[in-house]
């Protein structure tokens, strides 16, 4: 939903209001602002992107600025025992790319408990899958994918969701509908396929968005394995893109097919090893291929990690010897049978990460992560963030992510010049 | 993990029980004859059957320099019967991880298990075993710790030295040492009283064998005429010269919690 400066300012002097009085209903009321610049040292790579970032930015270039601003409000409630309410919107205000000017209903809910019985009605978010860096079986909500390079942001997904709890597993059953397409970038917009884009997707059902979606899901656990198993039938959540013209020229638009979704996940936890598996295989109405995405991967965590390195020996670092860092390894490999897309990049990957926590009061923490394309034998991207809370309401976070030149067959090909650093100060009240 | 952590606390807390204001007083005849791993036996049997409690939990994080920040949780505990306890962590802040859930299960000899929920994400994410002896939450106090509180009798070997007094009361003096692998100690001294079997004091020893850390439980509580709480845990880091202490209030026993909420599959939902 795009966004005006004048409907911002209503919606962040409502969240002000309901702030204000909901400690009175017994009610829990937390928001939090942010300022966020991302920092391009090189022009974007598509024509008319350039041209519209100098009319823009004359002086600042050969740095491009993209600021933007964005706020979060959680309104929850539990009217009875067995009720609660919950309201969670998210705004944000790009100050370029109208696209992205954004307010989000992740959670607009009604919840029932009852034994081992709930229910849920309206907007929610569910995260299925047990990895670290994509998540091929899940499928309920749209990634907000304008979001940040990669981000993990999804948007609320209207629903009505039935849980069952037993000592022997847990099945959860979904029915959606008013489908979310997914955001695309603007012509001003960086991250671009560098082609306009429609926001007018092509729909495999006759009835569009309002088509009715349905899934089942049951987890459960065996020894020190956990998995899980569903079946999904709705819409593709990444779609393709066919080439269309009109009297701009040519531009991108959407398609989602309707397509059968089953997958399995695992996860073992071996002592201070964690393993893990994720697969699904989709099955198009339309006849197009079955395909199949599946990864596998492993997760260690080190705490101690100055005693663990024998740094601690060294006289000049003994002060350090007994510091609680921890570090945290992640390698996981991706294949996927689909065509890659700029929504779609990674189809045989390989992803290592790390994670260190100082372990501090102020929870600094730094993430490095190296993704590498097996398919086209080249380092795709290099990301990291460090993220700190300096003071108990402020948090900072610093990130980027280096796009190494892609091949021209690359996902990424669009995004050559578009390696860049990202600041972002957050204030919680 | 730190839920877990912070429930077992509690439930080792409940586990002994003497009045701060008991006398001293020397083990008895009978009591002076159980060996190490009995006498930890009989602390488990003694708080047993409480069923499920609830508490607000406040942190006090002191470092080196004498900054202290407070951390508040709310802390939900569920007695499984034949498989140990399962704890329910809500952190109330800092504002930047308000809502996240941290749920444990000790179990009596299989390996212990912990969930943490994600709000940001609505993401459950199981953590492995070798978190254990990181710090909780930043604190002075490891996610081992709080386990190494729960009676769980059969995850330790035991040694008892000989009775002392701590603080007025006379103690079981016992030297318990872990038997699975990957943890931060490579012992702990345990002083329990002879009346209503509480620890009263740990010292653990890091894996050089050198004194790491000291806790001290306080302010014992009786709840439901039978099952002691204690309301202060204080632990003092002697290898970073960091203190924290650990204050509940408002303990509820009895609330009928039903098991489905202490499932990790619950904690998005």
């Amino acid at each position: 939903m795009a966004l005006g400066g004048i409907t911002t300012t209503a919606i962040a002097l409502a969240a002000f209001a309901l702030a204000s009085i909901a400690p009175a209903f017994g009610a829990d009321f937390s928001t939090h602002l942010a300022g966020e610049a991302t920092l391009f040292r090189e022009p974007p790579a598509h024509a008319a992107q350039l041209q519209l970032s100098r009319e823009e930015q004359p002086d600042i270039a050969p740095a491009f600025v993209y600021p933007a601003l964005l706020g979060e409000a959680e309104f929850n409630a539990a009217p009875t025992a067995t009720t609660t309410f919950a309201l969670h919107g998210v705004l944000r205000y790009d100050h370029y790319d109208s696209r992205r000017r954004l307010l989000d209903l992740p959670e607009a809910k009604i919840g029932y408990a009852q034994g081992q019985f709930r229910a849920r009605l309206g907007f929610d978010i569910e995260s299925w899958g047990v990895m670290e860096y994509v998540n091929t079986s899940d499928v309920i909500n749209q990634n907000d994918i304008l979001d940040g390079f990669l981000s993990k942001r999804k948007l609320g997904q209207p629903m009505l969701a039935l849980t069952w709890i037993t000592p022997f597993g847990t099945w959860d059953a979904y029915a959606l509908s008013f489908f979310r397409p997914m955001p695309l970038p603007g012509v001003k917009g960086r991250f671009s396929p560098g082609l306009r884009t429609s926001e007018s997707p092509l729909y495999g059902s006759d009835v569009g968005r309002y088509q009715t979606e349905a899934a089942l899901r049951t987890t459960g656990q065996v020894g020190p394995v956990d998995f899980s198993f569903h079946y999904f039938h709705g819409y593709e959540r990444e779609p393709r893109f066919l080439l269309r013209l009109d009297g701009d020229g040519p531009y991108l638009r959407p398609e989602y097919r309707m397509l059968h979704q089953g997958g399995a996940d695992a996860l073992w936890v071996a002592g201070d090893w964690i393993f893990k598996t994720e697969n699904a295989v989709r099955m198009y109405e339309d006849g197009g291929k079955t395909c199949y995405a599946g990864s596998v991967g492993l997760e260690r965590s080190f705490p101690g990690i100055m005693n663990l390195l024998g740094l601690g020996q060294i006289p000049a670092l003994s002060e350090w010897a007994d510091l609680p860092w921890e570090v945290t390894g992640y390698l996981e490999y991706l294949y996927d049978t689909r065509e890659a897309s700029l929504v779609l990049p990674f189809t045989d990957n390989f992803f290592a990460g790390m994670r260190l926590a100082f372990n501090d009061a102020q929870a600094s923490e730094v993430t490095l992560s190296l993704i590498h394309d097996f398919h086209r034998s080249e380092v795709a991207v290099i990301m990291g963030e460090m993220s700190m809370r300096p003071l108990e309401r402020l948090k900072i976070l610093l990130g980027g992510a280096w796009l190494l030149p892609p091949a021209s067959d690359s996902p990424f090909a669009p995004l050559a010049q578009d390696s860049h650093a990202r600041a972002k100060v957050l204030l919680y009240w | 993990m730190f839920a877990f952590i912070l429930t077992v606390c509690l439930l080792a807390i409940s586990t002994a029980s003497v009045a701060s204001a008991s006398p001293a007083s020397s083990p008895s005849s009978s009591s002076s004859t159980l060996d190490g791993e009995a006498v930890f036996r009989e602390s488990a049997r003694r708080d047993s059957g409480y069923g499920d409690f609830q508490a607000n939990i406040v942190m006090e994080i002191t470092s080196k320099s004498g900054k202290t920040v407070k951390r508040h949780m709310l802390l939900a505990n569920l007695e499984r019967r034949g498989d140990g306890a399962q704890t329910r962590l809500l952190f109330e802040n800092p504002p930047d991880v308000k809502g996240t859930v941290l749920l444990s299960h000790g179990h009596p000899k299989a390996p212990d298990e912990q969930w943490i929920y994600l709000p940001a994400f609505k993401r459950v994410k199981k953590i492995s075993g070798a978190t254990r002896a990181s710090p909780f939450m930043a604190s002075d106090f490891s996610y081992e710790d709080i386990l190494s509180m729960n009676p769980r009798v059969e995850k330790y070997t035991y040694a008892k030295l000989p009775s002392a007094a701590w603080e007025g009361l006379a103690c079981f003096v016992i030297d318990r040492k872990p038997i699975e692998t990957g943890t931060g100690y490579s012992r702990q001294t345990v002083w329990m009283d002879t009346a209503h079997y509480l620890i009263r004091k740990i010292e653990f020893f890091g894996t050089d064998g050198s004194p790491s850390k000291t806790l001290t439980l306080q302010d014992y509580r009786l709840e439901k005429d039978r099952h002691w709480r204690a309301r202060e845990m204080h632990m003092k880091n002697l290898k970073t010269g960091g203190a924290t202490v650990l204050r509940g209030s408002d303990y509820k026993l009895g609330n009928g919690f039903d098991a489905s909420a202490f499932d990790p599959a619950a904690l998005n939902k």
